[in-house]
């Protein structure tokens, strides 16, 4: 599934993500060469340094949040999955996403794949 | 009516993860017409949030043309001791440091 990928963790991450990642063909690297980021909590030490990082602040990269990986793994696939709604913001952006929106944009993914058997249209 | 949230998805929502990574993202977003208002507050807030530490950054970073003018020793020093302790705070920082300053 992540074959030729690479991966950085936080320390926030759980251990069954990496080793779901590694699983799937997936390598780990350092923050600065690795595909992707994956953290679990923007207030995490590591996590809040690359918000404050000038890539970051320069929108040059992004934070995934790592219920992605765990989305991939109930699924059993990537292609269903939308990386898109698993960007992970600092802490004072999630509050006011979540004031503007009422959730997050990943709680909005799983309520939205809950929803689906239901909804009509 | 029917114009849930659910029922928008811009390209920030589609893209594949194959085409996907943490360092293209955020251009793929921005380069997108229309975002779904889940990634447009996202993005906006985000945008508040680069605006508020940027101004941090540079104030941090105070040296620029109005100190040391008329003396340029004590500034270099200064200087690279800034970009020490920078170095320092933030050595798991993505892209090597350079000095941004000193320039026109
Ligand atoms: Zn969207």
């Amino acid at each position: 599934m992540f074959k030729n990928k690479s991966a950085w963790f936080s320390s926030s991450v759980p251990q069954a993500c990496h080793n779901f990642w590694r699983l799937e063909g997936g390598s780990i690297a350092g923050c600065r060469t690795t595909d992707y980021l994956f953290s679990e909590d923007a207030t995490c030490a590591d996590t809040m340094r690359i918000f404050e990082s000038k890539d970051y602040l320069w929108n040059k990269v992004v934070v995934f949040h790592s219920l992605f990986l765990s989305a991939c793994e109930r699924r059993q696939s990537v292609k269903s999955v939308c990386i898109g709604h698993y960007v992970l913001p600092p802490a004072s952006v999630q509050d006011e996403v979540r004031q503007v929106v009422g959730r997050l944009i990943w709680e909005f993914e799983d309520e939205q794949s809950v929803a689906q058997g239901f909804s009509s249209q | 009516e029917g114009r849930s949230l659910s029922h928008i998805r811009c390209a920030g929502c589609v893209l594949p993860f194959e085409e996907v990574t943490s360092h293209n993202f955020a251009s793929l977003q921005s380069s997108c017409q229309q975002s779904c208002e889940m990634h447009r507050v996202l993005q906006e807030a985000t945008e508040r949030f680069r605006t508020r530490h940027c101004n941090l950054l540079f104030r941090r970073e105070p040296q620029d043309d109005s100190v040391g003018q008329t003396d340029p020793e004590p500034d270099r020093v200064s200087a690279a001791e800034s970009q020490r302790s920078w170095k320092n705070r933030n050595h798991v920082c993505l892209t090597p440091i350079r000095k941004e300053a000193k320039k026109s």
